[in-house]
């Protein structure tokens, strides 16, 4: 097996822009997701010495900046546990659980949408919005597929949480992509 | 009878396929009656295929590279 090794001087030049563009999708602000990247390059140089290139540079400091993103929304723990509050339901549905009018889903027209990039960022706009751990248990299980039992270990939320959470997140989401692209 | 808000919470399990046969049995005859639920059931799948590939290329300025760049010079 070949043994990788790391080249700190080529960093910025090869992996900057690609570890943002990851980071991007991720956390809510784009200040965030610099810091983010920025943060990653000097843990890498400062543990350098614990590389044993067993994997590449690049999914090296990919790990790294993952594990940077959990910090960050462990860092919210505060603010996480007000998004689990009961009264924190959202004005979707009335109180027999019927749709409210306002929050009708409408038919879209979705040809041709996937790769626009005007789409991708009314997407990310609204997803920016959702509260903290509701975008955090979004990313981790819609953009980067992990198993919701993962999520749950690595956010330390119970199940009964997880559903709570995405379904909001899905919700709002839904709502504010149809009001701001679809029928916009 | 399961209302709205049960079937989209249900239409989200499926989805991630953690459903149960009697829970996909109610949440079918929801969808019969229900056109709002069949439409969000749709688009939440929709969701999840375009979150699957969602990317954007962002890239740091001229200045924020040389910045960082240099405080990396100051590790050493």
């Amino acid at each position: 097996m070949t043994k990788h090794t790391l080249t700190p001087e080529n960093w910025i030049g090869l992996y900057a822009d690609q570890l943002l563009s990851y980071a991007v999708v991720r956390v809510p602000e784009r200040d965030a997701a610099k810091d983010l990247v920025q943060d990653t390059f000097f843990t890498a140089l400062r543990s350098k010495d614990s590389f044993r290139g067993e994997i590449s540079e690049k999914n090296w400091l990919y790990l790294i900046l993952r594990s940077r993103i959990l910090d960050y929304y462990k860092k919210r723990k505060e603010v996480l546990e007000s998004d689990l509050a009961p009264d924190d339901d959202d004005d979707t549905f009335d109180d027999n659980g019927h749709w409210m009018d306002s929050r009708l889903p409408q038919e879209w027209s979705t040809d041709s949408i996937v790769q626009n990039k005007e789409f991708m960022h009314v997407f990310l706009q609204c997803k920016s919005g959702l509260k903290v751990l509701q975008a955090q248990v979004f990313s981790m299980k819609y953009i980067d597929g992990e198993e919701t039992e993962t999520i749950c270990k690595e956010l330390g939320i119970t199940s009964s949480n997880y559903w709570v959470l995405i379904h909001r997140a899905k919700l709002q989401l839904r709502n504010c992509i149809e009001k701001n692209w679809f029928t916009k | 009878m399961i209302n709205c808000k049960e079937s989209t919470r249900l239409s989200l399990k499926k989805e991630q396929k953690k459903i149960s046969l009697r829970e996909r049995i109610m949440l079918s005859f929801h969808h019969l009656m229900c056109k709002y639920c069949r439409i969000f059931d749709r688009q939440s799948a929709w969701i999840a295929r375009v979150s699957s590939t969602l990317h954007i290329s962002e890239s740091f300025s001229d200045e924020e590279k040389a910045h960082i760049e240099m405080k990396m010079k100051e590790f050493k």
